[in-house]
């Protein structure tokens, strides 16, 4: 009875907040500088929590943004005179009279933070927790949690990140990235992907699903995809996996239960998330050859399209994951293409196309999935062996439970 | 049937550390409440006081007449934030309400003061 909606779609259209939050620390970083992070931050965090204060009483703002957007132009203002008066601020004082916020410019200021935030000075272990910091509107608690750091590192790793924004000087961001902009989307979109994955994942130690990542890394892809500068095939290849993979989560997680692909129902999946999945891989033809987001966004459309997991077309799956192996070096890719691989021609190719070497011997997957192609070829005994090792590398005890549920001589 | 008044004792410095999305789960937990009882008729009114500390007036020593100083909240960081105005059968009926109210629920005090009638 909160009134806050549960499910994904409704999530990536309610998330008001975080998405103003990050839009007004785009423009006024844009307007001021990355110099003025910690103005910046302040000003946001303000003008959010008088919305805070005062909406309970007054009611919702017919238009909320534009609400938060009046309390935030006055609180810089009132932050330029006072920095006038005392001649202590330059940076705020050089800023002119017409910086007041046009929509057109919005997009452009949330990408250049989107930049700023995943520049590849950063790395993505600062780059990821600053942008959930200054794009998403999270706090240092939050932060800490999607992505299982302890409060103090979250924060030394925020602060390292906004101590190299300071140092970048204004002339760098005054313009849009130039040059090839699929190397400088790079970084940008390891980061959201990383982003995206921190939360989906499934292999972490406490929650194994952190849906407000998935739901945040949809939505800035989207501010990728609806500047033309930067809606490149690539982006929105990256855009329709985010939107395929999300539209799952509803049936991935069952009263607190993992639910593999194969047993999912397919009836929880979010049509129209698959919709927009859809047409952005639809506008993601035209790369001069597939990337990664391609292939992987390819093989999320095929499952989004069986009906049913024996409706499966493993053979044009096999295909993206052919091409994927040619570009990725990635050993789970590898492991998940064995996958495709029985499917196909039976478990025994199944167990051949496992990746071998120490990379995934740590890996529960690894050995689980080992263990599924053993039972199947009836031998029983190693896939016993197997996927006890599974369970004992399992990262959290939903993973554990599920796996345990797979034994299959113990049923 | 009387009415009440539910003062709603802040601390603003509270808020100060709230994220983006515990802000605006807030603020939908007041909307849900303050439409329940809005739509019960219960709910009648209510209004947001300013965070500052305001202004009191008393009269001074002998000859000094009245003195205006800051409000009586100015030492402490204690205030009341709002009010709301509410009908209900009794102080337990109040009560009932004001427990479900988001401030009450995020451990903040509310002040529940029937409201004398002229009968």
């Amino acid at each position: 009875m909160t009134g806050v909606p549960d499910s994904p779609v409704e999530k990536l259209a309610d998330q008001l907040f975080r998405r103003e939050s990050g839009r007004m620390t785009a423009i006024l970083l844009g307007r001021f500088g990355p110099a003025a992070v910690d103005d910046v931050e302040d000003i946001v965090q303000e003008s959010l929590l008088r919305a805070c204060r005062t909406w309970p009483w007054k009611g919702i703002p017919d238009n909320p943004a534009g609400w938060l957007w009046r309390v935030a132009e006055r609180l810089a203002l009132d932050r330029l005179r006072r920095s006038d008066r005392t001649g202590t601020d330059v940076m705020l004082s050089e800023v002119g009279d017409q910086w007041i916020p046009v929509d057109l410019l919005v997009a452009d200021e949330e990408l250049r933070l989107l930049f700023l935030c995943c520049d590849p000075v950063n790395g993505p272990e600062t780059s990821v927790p600053l942008t959930l910091r200054l794009a998403c509107g999270f706090s240092t608690r939050e932060i800490a949690a999607a992505l299982l750091l302890d409060e103090a590192t979250a924060a030394q790793r925020i602060s390292r990140g906004k101590a190299r924004l300071r140092k970048l000087g204004a002339v760098e961001v005054t313009a849009l990235p130039g040059g090839d902009v699929a190397e400088r989307l790079r970084p940008v979109l390891n980061t959201l992907y990383l982003l995206f994955n921190g939360g989906y994942g499934g292999n972490d130690q406490s929650r194994w699903i952190r849906e407000e990542l998935c739901v945040e890394a949809t939505r800035l892809s989207l501010v990728l995809t609806r500047n033309p500068t930067t809606a490149t095939p690539e982006v929105h290849a990256l855009a329709a996996l985010f939107h395929l993979l999300t539209a799952r989560l509803p049936a991935r997680q069952v009263v607190g239960e993992l639910v593999d692909l194969e047993h999912q129902d397919r009836g929880l999946w979010d049509g129209r998330l698959i919709g927009t999945g859809l047409r952005h891989l639809g506008r993601s033809k035209g790369a001069s050859a597939p990337t990664v987001w391609h292939l992987l966004a390819g093989i999320a459309a095929e499952h989004a399209l069986a009906a049913r997991w024996a409706d499966t077309d493993w053979q044009s799956i096999l295909n993206y994951y052919d091409q994927l192996v040619l570009i990725s070096d990635d050993p789970v890719v590898a492991l998940n293409r064995s996958v495709a691989v029985a499917q196909v021609s039976g478990p025994e190719a199944g167990l051949s196309a496992v990746p071998d070497g120490a990379a995934l011997q740590e890996y529960h997957l690894f050995h689980a999935t080992r263990a599924r192609y053993l039972r199947d070829l009836g031998r029983l005994a190693e896939a016993d062996v197997a996927l006890d090792l599974a369970i004992h590398l399992a990262p959290n005890e939903a993973v554990r439970r599920h796996l345990k549920r797979q034994a299959p001589t113990r049923l | 049937m009387g009415q009440f008044m539910l003062l709603l004792h802040d601390d603003a410095t509270d808020d100060a550390e709230l994220s983006a999305a515990e802000m605006q789960e807030i603020i939908a937990r007041y909307r849900a409440w303050s439409q329940k009882w809005r739509e019960s008729g219960h709910l009648t009114g209510g209004e947001k006081l300013t965070d500052d500390p305001g202004r009191i007036i008393r009269s001074g020593a002998s000859g000094q007449g009245m003195i205006v100083s800051d409000g009586p909240y100015s030492e402490t960081k204690d205030v009341i934030g709002g009010y709301f105005l509410i009908i209900a059968d009794d102080y337990a009926a109040a009560e009932t309400i004001a427990r479900g109210c988001p401030h009450a629920e995020r451990g903040k005090p509310i002040e529940i003061r029937q409201i004398q009638t002229m009968d």
